[in-house]
C-alpha cells in the first residue's frame, strides 16, 4: 500500500450530476482495489492556465489515498478512456499524509494577505521591449538581460509586500560588511 | 548584476515549509515571471533544496493548466 494523491479535471460543460458521477466513479474505483481515502477536495471550476481541448475552465477534484500499486494502471485507463477527463496527474506522497495535508492550501485560503493582487495580474506591453519584428541574432544576449530585468521586477514588487524581510536582509548585509572587514584585521 | 544587493534569505526556510503545494496558483505565480518561466533562485534568493522542491510543483503546476507553459502573448 501507498500513499497516492490524484488531481483530476473534468470537463465543466456538462451537469453537476454527472461531474458528481465522474468524481464519485473514481473514488468507487480506489474504495474498490481496497484502498483508503484519507482526504477528498472538491476544488469546483476554475479557470485553467491555458486552453486544454479548446475549454477555459475546468472542474477540479483531488484524492489522497493510500491504495495498492495496481490502482495506477486502472486509473491510467480510466482517465484515458473517459472523454470528460481532460487531465490528471497522481503523484506519490512519500511523507506522512497528515503532515502533508497540514501543509496543503488549496486554492488561496490564505487568501488576503496581498490586497494588490489584482491589480499585478496583466501589466501590458513594455515599451522597453525589442520591437516584435526586429532580429533577436545580432544581440544574441540581450533578450536575457531584458528576462533578467523583468524577473527582478516581479521579484521587487514581491518584496514590498514583505518589508519585514527586506529590513531583515538589510541587517544582515551589514553584518556581512563588518564580517569582511575582520578576516584582514586576522592576517595583520 | 548590481541591481539586487545584500543577503536573501529563502522564504520556504524562512516559513519552515517543507512540502510546495503544486495546485497553490499563488505560489507558483510567485516564482514564475509573466512569461511563465521559473526565476533562477539567484533572483528569488531560494535555497538548493527549495528550489528543487519549488520546480518539481511549478512543473506538476502546469500539467494541471494551474500556471501556463508559456505566455499565450508570446511575441
Ligand atoms: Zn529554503
Amino acid at each position: 500500500m501507498r500513499v497516492y494523491e490524484t488531481t483530476f479535471i473534468i470537463n465543466p460543460q456538462s451537469d453537476d450530476a454527472t461531474i458528481e458521477k465522474h468524481v464519485s466513479d473514481v473514488k468507487e474505483m480506489i474504495l474498490k482495489t481496497d484502498g483508503k481515502i484519507i482526504s477528498e477536495n472538491h476544488m469546483g471550476t476554475r479557470r485553467l492556465a491555458y486552453e486544454i481541448d479548446k475549454l477555459t475552465q475546468g472542474y477540479y477534484a483531488t484524492f489522497l489515498y493510500e491504495a495498492p500499486t495496481d490502482i495506477l494502471p486502472l486509473l491510467d485507463h480510466h482517465f484515458k478512456v473517459n472523454e470528460a477527463f481532460i487531465r490528471d496527474l497522481t503523484v506519490r506522497i512519500e511523507c506522512d499524509p497528515q503532515e502533508y495535508l497540514k501543509q496543503q492550501d488549496p486554492f488561496g485560503k490564505h487568501g488576503s494577505d496581498r490586497p494588490d493582487d489584482s491589480r499585478r495580474g496583466h501589466r501590458g506591453d513594455r515599451g522597453d521591449r525589442p520591437a516584435p519584428g526586429k532580429p533577436a541574432e545580432k544581440s544574441g544576449e540581450k533578450p536575457e538581460v531584458k528576462e533578467e530585468t523583468a524577473a527582478v521586477k516581479t521579484e521587487e514588487k514581491t518584496e514590498t509586500a514583505a518589508v519585514k524581510t527586506e529590513a531583515k536582509a538589510e541587517t544582515s548585509e551589514s553584518d556581512n560588511a563588518s564580517k569582511e572587514d575582520k578576516p584582514q584585521d586576522d592576517k595583520e | 548584476m548590481a541591481v539586487m544587493r545584500g543577503k536573501k534569505i529563502c522564504r520556504f526556510c524562512e516559513n519552515k515549509i517543507t512540502m510546495i503545494n503544486y495546485k497553490d496558483e499563488r505560489i507558483l505565480k510567485r516564482f514564475t515571471n509573466e512569461r511563465g518561466k521559473i526565476i533562477p533562485r539567484r533572483v528569488t534568493g531560494n535555497c538548493a533544496m527549495h528550489q528543487r522542491k519549488l520546480t518539481t510543483a511549478i512543473k506538476r503546476g502546469r500539467v494541471l493548466a494551474i500556471v501556463a507553459f508559456a505566455a499565450e502573448s508570446y511575441r
